[in-house]
């Protein structure tokens, strides 16, 4: 899988779990520009990374999980 | 949905279904304090989920849980409460010692599970979820998630939520009837192993042992669908008498031909087969399951009958049985109660079948009709019949006046309170007993009509005129001047739109009923028939 492809597999997740409209999520988005990424709404993208690409992140990486940026390279590395 | 623990990942997972989350750790205020969520009106269900490991860490709540929730099923009775049964991690640092201790973990989950099978017995509007059926679907490390327990008091992985949600949807379905009837069987490969036609009677594989067993354990499985209420059929491309002798006289079958309602057995193809048994059982196609491990069959059924679930059937048979418990049983035949009706159901199409043709047979339809020694049991709020009458609204679609769907608590409520009279019909005849066929709701404070219905079963032997009779007895007996009913129009009720035109009631002109957007065709007519 490269990079772009990621990139859109991880935007897709982070749009489905928060329930947002097409287009909210883009590459340079971290959890503060969005309201419903929120405490619950980074678990829920957090659970649904594990399900979906088989990671198992630390309880204290959860925390810097917080930007599609920094997801690509988590999942790059861990997947 | 109340629970101990943060459930909030279930909300979007419950098909069908839309949950909102009562605040977490509050169960025990929520189901008694008029002012939370699960009494606000719209709420049709309550379902009670908890974490085992942290209600037995919380002092006596556990202990104080089940009297809560029969308090708060007796103040809603129109409300569902599901109830799920608790998981404890049986690994505690007491190692084997827990096991043995009884006030440990193990029993006092034991004692609350048994307090709340005893609540479901007696309500009607109280069930219950196992959590074993979740818990044990896919193994405890791809269930459990620590990190997302610590981080935010999420205790389960998106896969136990997954299911956890399925199952919840299943259940639901099961109280609202939301089940299919029939499940049609092919013989070869399916219900034995091998080719009747090129292996013979003595060389197909069911037996106690070997691959046979495979077959016999489905078999068994199959049998015991049918106690639930569920009406088999065979769909086979097999010389009729071969198979039918096997299925008579083989020693290790399980099925015997009166386990079938109805068997096809010859050569036409299987879409003409299902149809043929449609047409036999007068039931619709979107109540048939058909099984068949050959994926040609399947492709054809599912083309041309898209009605009908094909299921996927395992190519190793030593998958069947499970396979049929899971992906069969639990997806399209859900259940939350098996009633006595149920287990007779199959003897009842058996004895329609017999009826029809001796229907072909009798000179005219009154002599047929008297022929017959039918009896009939008029029953008034009888609470007995409360999960029948249930069943009935929620099965019934041909002779359906208003194809209004019901739960049982409902109708309990309808039984117990002063307004309402409930009648329920039960037939019998010289060929055998139907049970309870028929039902009708008189409101007695407005001469409204809101149900009325019949077995399809029963149609076309004129006991319908019994049923509506004793309506207008008990309206008269009431004192009121006229009785009305709004027949409202279905796919499926054309049959019964007749009847009360038949009866002497007539249309009522000029009133708009509300909310409708139906073309004139099918829209509601409301009739009256007066009494004075």
């Amino acid at each position: 899988m490269t990079d772009d492809e990621l990139e859109v597999r991880v935007i897709g997740l982070i749009g489905r779990e928060l329930g947002v409209p097409d287009g909210s999520v883009t590459p340079a988005t971290v959890s503060g520009d969005l309201e419903r990424w929120d405490s619950l709404g980074h678990l829920q993208i957090c659970m649904a990374l594990e399900a979906e690409f088989g990671i198992s992140p630390e309880l204290e990486e959860l925390e810097e999980l917080d930007s599609v940026a920094a997801i690509v390279a988590y999942v790059r590395e861990d997947a | 949905m109340l629970s101990n623990v943060n459930l909030a990942p279930i909300v979007r997972r419950v098909p069908g279904h839309t949950v909102t989350m009562g605040e977490y750790g509050e169960v025990l205020r929520a189901l008694a304090d008029p002012g939370s969520g699960a009494y606000r009106p719209g709420v049709d269900a309550v379902v009670v989920l908890l974490d085992a490991d942290e209600i037995l860490a919380a002092g006596d709540l556990v202990e104080e849980l089940p009297d809560a929730i029969a308090a708060f099923s007796a103040a809603r009775p129109e409300v569902l409460l599901v109830a799920s049964t608790l998981h404890a991690d049986p690994a505690t640092v007491a190692t084997y010692a827990s096991a043995q201790d009884l006030e440990g973990n193990g029993s006092r989950v034991a004692r609350f599970d048994t307090a709340l099978r005893a609540r479901a017995a007696s309500s009607a509007n109280v069930a219950i979820l196992d959590l074993g059926l979740v818990f044990d679907s896919h193994g405890r490390d791809a269930l459990i998630a620590r990190a997302f327990w610590y981080a935010g008091r999420i205790p389960y992985t998106n896969l136990w939520f997954e299911e956890c949600g399925k199952h919840l949807s299943g259940l639901l379905d099961a109280y609202r009837g939301l089940t299919r009837k029939v499940l049609v069987c092919d013989l070869d490969g399916t219900l034995w192993g091998g080719v009747l036609g090129e292996d013979g009677p003595g060389g197909i594989a069911v037996a106690e042992d070997g691959v046979g067993k495979c077959y016999r354990d489905l078999q068994r499985r199959i049998k015991a669908l049918k106690e639930t209420g569920v009406l088999l059929a065979v769909a086979s491309k097999n010389d009729h008498a071969d198979a039918e002798a096997v299925l008579a006289d083989h020693p290790m079958m399980i099925l015997r031909p009166g386990d079938f309602a109805t068997m096809r057995i010859d050569w036409s193809d299987k879409v003409t087969s299902l149809r043929a048994i449609a047409d036999e059982l007068s039931l619709g196609l979107d109540t048939f399951v058909f099984i068949d491990d050959n994926p040609v069959e399947r492709a054809l059924v599912a083309q041309h009958l898209p009605d009908v679930a094909v299921v996927e059937v395992p190519s190793r048979p030593e998958l069947l049985a499970d396979w049929f418990v899971r992906e069969v049983a639990f997806p399209y035949f859900p259940r939350l109660r098996i009633l006595d009706a149920d287990r007779a159901k199959t003897e009842q199409y058996r004895a329609r079948r017999e009826r029809v043709a001796g229907a072909a047979e009798a000179p005219d339809l009154h002599a047929f009709l008297a022929g017959l020694e039918i009896r009939l049991d008029l029953r008034v709020d009888d609470e007995f019949l409360v999960e029948r009458a249930a069943q009935m609204t929620q099965k019934t679609n041909q002779f359906n006046l208003t194809t209004r769907r019901c739960t049982a608590a409902e109708i309990m409520e309808w039984i117990r309170d002063d307004r309402h009279t409930v009648v329920t019909l039960g037939y019998g005849d010289r060929f055998g007993d139907e049970g309870v066929v028929g039902l009708a709701v008189l409101d007695r404070s407005t001469g409204e009509m809101p149900l009325f219905l019949l077995s399809c079963r029963v149609i076309g032997r004129e006991v319908e005129v019994r049923l509506l009779d004793r309506i207008e007895d008990l309206a008269r007996a009431s004192g009121l001047a006229s009785v009305e009913c709004t027949f409202t129009p279905t796919a499926r009720n054309g049959v019964s739109a007749g009847f009360l035109p038949a009866r002497d009631w007539s249309v009522v002109m000029g009133e708009a009923i509300a909310d409708r957007t139906e073309t004139a065709a099918d829209a509601p007519i409301r009739y009256r028939k007066d009494l004075t």
